[in-house]
């Protein structure tokens, strides 16, 4: 009994552990540049200077009005995702992994903040995420703009 | 039909769905690093297609079908045992062939110390084969696969250049181990037929299509990693008839 006890334990430490590896290897996949800078401008997004305020350690944390910020984010993210540029208006199999793996980094920074332990590797954990989703979004507006010119035509439209 | 009838068809079909696609891509590119995940799917399917034409033969209530979906599944465990096997070759080769070799041995061992400790535990139970037995002994078989799996994975995270395409299959194999696992040791740790009923119908085809939606994006999205040729002086690599007109 002991046993399986410890084997319910630990496998179900490894089947969380194995979806977040899975998870963030999707979000290391390279952009050959960096698309998402256009959408956070165009649309106001604060993730790139919380990510910036959590990587500064001597800063405090401001949990609360950080988690508020980025929910914000995911939600302005995850609605352009599905409307802006997209013939099918739809999610994809590795969009929708990614907004679940969103919602359970969200609850485990809730718990984390009960105890006061990873808030920091949460956060930033949720900005890589969301950075990926305007990586999605930013390229795809892109392909959506340059998608019906023709080489000269672009070449023409530079002054 | 009841959900998890749904759940459990609707795994077989994006099984078959997903070993057609892989199989085109080895195919046609035979370098594609999919095969062991192929022949593992093929497997599993032939598994899946056993058991429901013994189910519709002799109902899913019957003897007959216990003892079929016990048997296929330590086929199924020997596949993934040796789908874990090619992982780590694929791994250590990428890397030296010594360390393949010492590897090789490791898992040589533990196949036949797994093998062993079965045939006795068999034969020990011989007379009360069902139902908790089975379930501790696959269980256990799940995890020390989980372990092999878990190994291979850290050996994968102090490798450079990273191989993502290895990296998600294993990841991938992972879940549905890891998800196995769990659920046969909740069951056996709770002890209850209609607990086994939930776990099974729902919890494990939801393991089992969490793999294999992941394998497919792999499949589709993310090439094998070439590995990164040693620099070489141009003595080694150029042709002998061209070295001797220097």
């Amino acid at each position: 009994m002991v046993v399986a006890v410890l084997i319910l334990v630990l496998s179900t430490a490894m089947f969380f552990f194995y979806f977040q590896a899975a998870c963030e290897r999707i979000l290391r996949r390279e952009f050959d540049r960096q698309y998402f800078m256009p959408i956070v401008n165009a649309n106001r997004l604060e993730f790139p200077s919380i990510r910036k305020a959590v990587m500064d350690y001597t800063a405090p944390l401001e949990y609360s009005r950080f988690r508020m910020m980025l929910k914000c984010d995911y939600l302005a993210l995850t609605y352009l995702l599905k409307n802006a540029g997209n013939a099918t208006q739809r999610y994809s199999k590795e969009d929708r992994l990614l907004m679940l793996y969103f919602r359970l980094t969200v609850f485990l920074l809730s718990v984390g903040h009960l105890f006061h332990v990873g808030e920091r590797r949460a956060i930033l954990r949720m900005t890589a995420i969301l950075e990926y989703l305007g990586n999605v979004i930013g390229r795809r507006v892109n392909l959506a703009k340059l998608g019906e010119l023709s080489a000269s035509d672009y070449l023409l439209t530079l002054d | 039909m009841r959900i998890s009838d749904i759940l459990g068809y609707a795994d077989y079909a994006l099984e078959v769905g997903v070993l057609v696609y892989i199989l085109l891509k080895v195919v046609r590119r035979p370098g594609s690093g999919l095969f062991g995940v192929a022949a593992y799917l093929l497997a599993s399917v032939a598994v899946g297609s056993a058991r429901l034409a013994v189910a519709f033969h002799w109902g899913p209530q019957s003897r007959q079908y216990a003892l079929c979906y016990w048997l296929t599944d330590y086929w199924i465990v020997f596949c993934a045992f040796l789908l874990v096997g090619s992982f780590f070759r694929r791994a250590c080769l990428a890397k030296s062939v010594e360390l393949w070799r010492h590897v090789r041995l490791m898992l040589a061992s533990v196949f036949v110390l797994t093998g062993l400790v079965a045939y006795a535990t068999i034969l020990h139970h011989h007379q009360g084969f069902f139902p908790f037995f089975v379930l501790e002994f696959q269980q256990d078989l799940y995890f020390v696969l989980l372990v092999l799996i878990t190994m291979l994975y850290l050996m994968l995270q102090r490798f450079e250049p990273a191989d993502d395409q290895l990296g998600l299959l294993v990841s991938g194999l992972g879940i549905e181990l890891a998800g196995f696992a769990a659920c046969l040791a909740l069951v056996y740790v709770a002890g209850g037929q209609a607990l086994y009923g939930v776990v099974a119908g729902y919890v494990m085809p939801l393991c089992d299509i969490g793999m294999v939606l992941l394998w497919f994006y792999t499949a589709a999205r993310v090439p094998k990693a070439v590995p990164a040729m040693e620099a070489q002086s141009p003595r080694e690599v150029l042709p002998a008839h061209v070295l001797a007109r220097i």
